[in-house]
């Protein structure tokens, strides 16, 4: 049995978690599973699945327009870096949102290359320590490293206060990744459009 | 609208006009998928006039877009050109993203609508 590998900030509160099903269990749970290849070949599907899952959520919040615009925004990015980021896009990615009391959790979950997989952890781990706005001038001022986090997740972090962890497992056979990519967001930054830190 | 009526987008740029406006939402697969997109405003941005970007209109535009759209922003800073960006600070991605642009080009010009 392969080791798990964690990277960046999870907060650990999947079905696997103690406290999933009590007290501190989601309000709502919505979970989908997509096959990329299908994504890829029309890719208006990615924001129509996107603009569907925000509409669901905004519903729980005082300004819908607003948290709906902010939570479209967050699939959308997540959505299509599991599908551009499947090395195998026949196999199905995995889309879950989590509300909770005071939080969103948003888990993209697919196969990835072993080595475009640590390259990504390790990515990930550098931008939940470093400063989002640097990274984001860099990044868009120099061309993409390969492999890692993409502006996407920088954007998620640095504009939505997002926080942002990977889980990596790997194959017991020697072959593709499992990663799951985990997004927080606090309910008030989704009110307020805005990371309010 | 219908089921499968699709999300509009466009960028315009009236002959002799020094502004682009863009509109719709914007979620293109990659970066360079913007590319024949935005050829309006990097070509009145190449023209070295002093040029304006209407985004009041856009309501998405994803992280590939930003790419293509921070692309504008360094040319018109390479180029010494002066550039203007129009935003609505209603839309959140246009709040803060735009703002970040700064610090690639100081010179960009931020006017909220």
């Amino acid at each position: 049995m392969m080791t798990t590998r964690l990277y960046g900030t999870l907060a650990g509160m999947g079905p696997d978690s103690p406290h999933y099903h009590g007290a501190e269990g989601p309000l709502s749970e919505l979970s989908l599973s997509l096959v990329p290849l299908a994504i890829v070949a029309e890719w208006t599907r990615c924001g129509e699945t996107a603009d569907f899952v925000a509409r669901y959520f905004a519903h729980d919040f005082d300004d819908r327009e607003l948290a709906g615009n902010v939570l479209s925004t967050v699939v959308n990015e997540l959505l299509e870096n599991a599908v551009k980021f499947a090395s195998d896009k026949s196999i199905p990615a995995r889309l879950t949102v989590r509300e909770y009391a005071e939080r969103l959790c948003i888990v993209t979950r697919n196969v990835a290359a072993p080595g475009q997989a640590a390259a990504f952890g390790a990515a990930v781990s550098r931008l939940a320590e470093g400063d989002p706005e640097g990274m984001f001038a860099e990044r868009i001022a120099s061309p993409p490293e390969t492999g890692g986090a993409g502006i996407g997740l920088i954007i998620l972090r640095k504009d939505y206060g997002a926080r942002v962890g990977v889980r990596i497992t790997p194959s017991d056979d020697g072959g593709a990744d499992v990663v799951e990519v985990e997004v927080e967001i606090n309910n008030g930054d989704i009110e307020a459009g805005e990371s309010r830190a | 609208m219908s089921l499968f009526e699709r999300e509009p987008y466009s960028v315009e740029c009236v002959a002799g006009s020094d502004v682009a406006v863009l509109r719709g939402v914007m979620r293109l697969p990659t970066p360079a998928a913007y590319d024949a997109l935005f050829a309006p405003a990097r070509a009145l941005i190449e023209s070295g006039r002093p040029s304006t970007i209407d985004l009041t209109g856009v309501s998405f535009l994803n992280s590939s877009g930003i790419r293509a759209l921070a692309s504008l922003v360094l040319l018109a800073r390479d180029r010494g050109a002066p550039l203007q960006m129009i935003a609505d600070d209603g839309i959140p991605w246009q709040k803060k993203t735009l703002a970040s642009f700064r610090s690639i080009s100081p010179s960009l010009r931020i006017a909220s609508r």
